[in-house]
């Protein structure tokens, strides 16, 4: 069986925690090693609990946001990743992560928490170094007018969506009915239009493309 | 008053101990009657109840030049108060044991706010003044600041209460409503997906209303907790105003210049600018839009953010509607002057008719931050 991912679970809200927490427990593919109503209590357990991703809500109450906890834990631990949650679309937010750090950051819709899928495939995409959007966000995605993602041809912007949502090449490839040598020439060509590098700055070259993706987006 | 009493007080001794004079007062002008009441009274017990026992009437040549000319005068009592005659003036002088006195208007901004009265047995000195003056200046500092702050304060407490509850109703909208109702579209989604209910109409009608909750949790629940309250201005600026421009699609075009020094500044750790700087920068953007749409049916809005001098945070919002013609006026802009206010910023407002609007505040950052200037400063070469 896969390691299990040790996944703590941040949120004010007790009844979405709870719901959230249940969700998780069904999976055998992830353990819930703590959940807390505050980041500050789950700062002060980040040692002990060592988990490999942590989900926060973006707005923790009055006094915490999820970003600033995230990057508290980020400080305490490099490697861990990390899912903000929200109720809305503010992906944008990631925009402004320290480029350094910005990997292993992704977006989730509290919507989602009914979609296991969903949840799993987000939590195992941040435990890699990943950057992922909740599927809801990219499908309402439209590009800003004249910019590098408007400049796309469809199947590129096609590969792009599918990026942004974690999908491996394989993943890519059966979705598309394609080999996976031309996914990964499309990549090839879809980073060169977007003027990114496969690793650049130790970042990977799909976060890269996921942030031209959100800075694009209208 | 009573705080800024004790403060006069204290000029009024530290006058009579640099000068050297045995009886100081502070004394403001009484507009109904036009004399001229201590407020005031430092010296021997006898003479402070003389002083205290009723207003004395300055010579009305005096009381022009001193209380609204802002004129010193230096010489004999009895030439300053004339209503003082002998031997009232000779038994009120050998009680109190003064003849001659200076008087130096304290000003407040342009006004004559009171002035500062030492008496003394000889003729007061021109070195003896000088060195009153220098009182009088730290006294007039000291009227200033308490006066705007009293002022300043009131109005940042409104402007304060009012923002913590929009935050209060936005984050109970945006948490426990929206947990709720999504728990309710759950439900509904379990009833639809059990076997219980097989009727096709049944099924038709409760999907319907789980569309109606998402709609209502997604759109209109959303728009009413942003408008309310930012949620991610607690995290940065620029993330927040990305979600306003959002709201302007399809109203008008919105195009933000921000300067590589605001950016640089705008972090989620350690932000340059507090979070009550960011909300009163967004409430200016948020306030400017909707008027450049609604009254100037404007149709581009530039959005200019950037950092003047290292200290100051610049936010300029032009747009290219109708304009408009004589002071601004309206509910929302004195509000926005408020809060602009309330951070010690000033806010400008440009408006022409047919040449369209420009609103700009500029907004005192942290001081610590003016330290990463040479940090910044090639960036702040490009700065608008």
């Amino acid at each position: 069986m896969p390691k299990q991912i040790r996944t703590i679970v941040v949120e004010d809200e007790e009844l979405y925690r709870d719901l959230l927490v249940t969700s998780l427990g069904a999976s055998a593919h992830i353990e819930v090693v703590g959940s807390f109503s505050n980041g500050s209590e789950a700062l002060r357990h980040i040692a002990d609990l060592l988990p490999d991703v942590a989900i926060l809500d973006i707005n923790l109450g009055e006094r915490e946001s999820g970003v600033d906890v995230g990057l508290q834990i980020r400080q305490l631990s490099p490697q861990i990743g990390i899912v903000l949650l929200s109720h809305y679309d503010q992906p944008g937010v990631l925009e402004i992560i320290p480029r350094h750090q910005v990997s292993g950051w992704c977006y989730l819709l509290k919507g989602s928490v009914s979609n296991l899928q969903v949840i799993l495939h987000t939590i195992e995409a941040a435990s890699r170094g990943l950057m992922v959007l909740d599927p809801e966000l990219v499908r309402a995605f439209e590009p800003k007018p004249r910019s590098r993602v408007d400049g796309l041809t469809a199947r590129q912007r096609e590969i792009l969506a599918l990026i942004a949502q974690g999908y491996s090449n394989i993943a890519i490839a059966q979705s598309l009915g394609v080999t996976l040598k031309s996914v990964e020439n499309y990549i090839t060509q879809l980073y060169q239009e977007l003027g990114i590098e496969a690793n650049q700055d130790g970042v990977h070259g799909r976060v890269s493309a996921t942030l031209a993706y959100l800075s694009d987006r209208r | 008053m009573h705080a800024l009493k004790v403060k006069l007080r204290r000029m009024v001794q530290v006058a009579m101990d640099v000068a050297n004079l045995p009886y100081g007062q502070f004394c403001q002008v009484d507009p109904n009657t036009d004399t001229v009441s201590p407020i005031v009274a430092i010296s021997s017990e006898a003479s402070a109840k003389a002083v205290a026992a009723r207003p004395w009437a300055i010579a009305p040549r005096y009381m022009e030049d001193i209380y609204h000319r802002g004129s010193c005068f230096v010489g004999r009592v009895e030439d300053l108060y004339p209503s003082i005659r002998p031997p009232i003036m000779q038994d009120v002088t050998k009680m109190m044991g003064f003849f001659y006195v200076a008087v130096i208007p304290v000003r407040s901004g342009r006004d004559i706010f009171g002035a500062i009265s030492l008496y003394g047995e000889r003729p007061v000195e021109a070195d003896q003044v000088k060195r009153i003056k220098n009182v009088v200046q730290l006294a007039e500092n000291q009227v200033w600041y308490d006066r705007h702050q009293h002022g300043a304060g009131k109005e940042r407490a409104m402007v304060i209460a009012e923002e913590r509850f929009r935050r209060e109703v936005a984050e109970q909208l945006h948490g426990r409503v929206q947990t709720k109702l999504f728990l309710l579209e759950n439900s509904l989604q379990v009833l639809l997906n059990s076997a219980t209910i097989s009727n096709s109409d049944a099924i038709y009608r409760l999907q319907s209303i789980q569309n109606e909750l998402k709609q209502v949790r997604d759109r209109d629940i959303r728009h009413l907790s942003h408008r309310l309250h930012p949620g991610l201005i607690r995290v940065a600026l620029r993330p927040a105003l990305r979600l306003l421009e959002n709201q302007f699609q399809g109203l008008t075009e919105v195009h933000f210049v921000i300067s590589p020094a605001v950016a640089a500044v705008d972090t989620p750790i350690e932000n340059g600018f507090s979070e009550r700087t960011r909300l009163v920068a967004y409430r200016v953007i948020e306030e400017s839009l909707l008027n450049a749409v609604r009254h100037g049916m404007a149709e581009h809005v530039t959005i200019e953010l950037g950092i003047l001098k290292g200290c100051l945070f610049q936010v300029r919002v032009i747009d290219d509607g109708q304009g408009f013609q004589g002071p601004p006026t309206g509910l929302g802009l004195q509000l926005m002057k408020s809060r602009v206010h309330s951070v010690n910023g000033t806010l400008s407002i440009r408006s022409s008719v047919s040449s369209g609007t420009e609103v700009e505040a500029l907004i005192p950052m942290r001081t610590r931050y003016r330290k990463l200037r040479r940090s910044i400063a090639k960036p702040l070469q490009q700065t608008v």
